[in-house]
């Protein structure tokens, strides 16, 4: 079963239309990771899913049903921290909860729960201001976490963190998920990100966005960044979204 | 030297000088008393019962105005920041009433209310209002996107929430500024009011001290509202980098 479906999402803002006829599948407990030129519509696509901008064509159904405005199964994780500068770690995890009028004694445990899990154990009575990237990064996975969804976007959620500190997310994030089975849609810009992660790998087109080639990942779990099959399969996405670079840059 | 010790010495040669120079005959001391005549002035006001009963006059209508600017102005520009119809029907009237120096209404608060604590009120009231809906209504104008799709993605779908939980305390940088400057307006506007006679307090003071030709009464009043002025900014102060304890990292 899959647990997205995209059919024939088109979008267009004023003249400039991002996305056409855009369908692709996310297969239930898989992490998809999307790559693509910069601008082709990535966020856009994620934006429409979790509800953003509601205002598209197309359908995007969930578990088979259609999807219209936002729905507490999906989770989002943005490319900022975009966590609430006024709350502490704890206070925004548990935000949601809040939101749904969980009683006190239970949200703080529910928000312990997701604090410990993206190891921010310590920290939770901090503000924003005073943790670094990663840990902002983190505490912005636990406050979607406690709202428990079944599918999670992230959109380049560890860009702006340093390449060790990315490195280790992404370990946390694949440990996360073998332990939650949750289904993960996952855009980033960095092939290597893409084949550490993703149990498939889109490639899109420049604008306006259409897959260009869905890639397997066979490469069993722990992964080893620098195994030949990884380094084969970086080959051929890299190869492949080079081909469509190239497109953009005669178009240009 | 440091800060401190240079601003306590500050203190001293102004007020040495201003001890001094009358006493040399410089000025005439009808004209400029010395300073410790009106020093002297305030035990004598404080047993005649006058500075008290002068004091709980001012302060119940700073009370009534300050209060209920502030009660009308979050709320008011919370509204006119979120809802456009509000925004479009009350800004022209705002930006057309803002400009009317808050004394020019003197004549009118004391006509509707005659001379009572709520023509004073009413001045100040008018006097502290502007500030807090113009920075009010700018704040919430201004919370990031991001806050608000935040939200929206964690759950958040009426209006009364959004507010209460992400535009209210996103936008309490600027409601403290505003009420600050509001606060300055309201002293004021307190004088001002007072002195044409509406409801007694410390203005009413100053002008009877005039009609008795009293200078040294007159500047004990002053200190007096030097000292009030010092004490409602320290407490917003105080409060205020309590409550945006998180801003820290920000603004530093
Ligand atoms: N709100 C918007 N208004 C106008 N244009 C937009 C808006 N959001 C995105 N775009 C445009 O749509 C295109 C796709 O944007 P986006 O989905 O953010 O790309 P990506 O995430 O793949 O880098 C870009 O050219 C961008 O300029
Ligand atoms: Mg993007």
């Amino acid at each position: 079963m899959s647990a997205i479906r995209v059919e024939g999402l088109a979008k267009r803002f004023g003249d400039l239309l991002v996305l056409d006829n855009l369908s692709f599948e996310v297969k239930d407990g898989e992490i998809l990771c999307i790559v693509g030129p910069s601008g082709c519509g990535k966020s856009t696509i994620l934006r429409a899913i979790v509800g953003l901008d509601p205002d598209y064509e197309g359908k995007i159904y969930i578990d088979g049903e259609l999807i219209s405005g936002y729905n507490p199964k999906i989770g989002f994780v943005f490319q900022e921290h975009a966590l609430f500068m006024w709350r502490t770690v704890i206070r925004n995890v548990e935000f949601g909860l809040e939101v749904k009028g969980v009683d006190k004694k239970r949200r703080k445990e529910i928000s312990m729960d997701a604090i410990k899990l993206v190891g921010l154990e310590g920290f939770e009575n901090c503000y924003p201001y005073e943790l670094s990237g990663g840990m902002k990064q983190r505490a912005s996975l636990a406050r979607v976490l406690v709202n428990d969804p079944e599918v999670l976007l992230m959109d380049e959620p560890f860009a702006a963190v340093d390449a060790q500190t990315r490195n280790i997310l992404q370990e946390e994030l694949i440990n996360l998920w073998q332990r939650t089975q949750k289904t993960i849609i996952f855009v980033t810009h960095s092939i290597d990100e893409a084949t550490y992660l993703g149990s498939r790998i889109i490639v899109l087109e420049a604008r306006p966005s259409k897959v260009r080639k869905i890639f397997d990942n066979p490469v069993p779990r722990p992964r080893d960044r620098t195994s030949i099959p990884c380094v084969e399969l970086r080959r051929e996405v890299l190869s492949v979204l080079k081909e469509v670079r190239g497109e953009v840059d005669q178009h240009s | 030297m440091n800060r401190r010790a240079l601003n306590i010495l500050g203190l001293i040669i102004f007020f040495l000088l201003w001890q001094i120079i009358p006493m040399t005959g410089m000025v005439d001391p009808n004209h400029l008393p010395p300073f410790s005549d009106a020093i002297m002035k305030i035990p004598a006001e404080i047993a005649k019962g006058t500075l008290q009963a002068a004091l709980i006059e001012s302060l119940m209508h700073y009370v009534i105005g300050f209060g209920g600017a502030l009660l009308v102005a979050i709320p008011l520009g919370v509204m006119m920041g979120r809802f456009g119809l509000i925004e479009n029907l009350l800004y022209p009237i705002e930006e057309m009433m803002r400009p009317i120096p808050p004394i020019a209404w003197i004549p009118v608060a004391i006509i509707w209310f005659g001379f009572t604590p709520w023509a004073a009120g009413f001045i100040i009231f008018i006097g502290a209002l502007f500030p807090t809906l113009i920075n009010t209504y700018d704040g919430t104008k201004g919370v990031s996107r991001i806050d608000i799709e935040a939200a929206i993605t964690l759950g958040v779908k009426d209006e009364l929430t959004m507010i209460k939980k992400v535009i209210f305390p996103a936008s309490l940088p600027n409601i403290f500024t505003g009420v600050r400057v509001s606060n300055a307006a309201a002293w004021m506007c307190l004088v001002a009011g007072e002195m044409f006679g509406a409801g007694g307090g410390i203005g009413l003071e100053l002008t009877l001290s005039r009609n008795y030709m009293d200078m040294a009464r007159i500047f004990a009043y002053m200190l007096l509202l030097g000292m009030i002025g010092i004490l409602t900014d320290i407490t917003l102060r105080k409060y205020e980098s309590k409550v945006l304890r998180w801003r820290r990292g920000i603004v530093a």
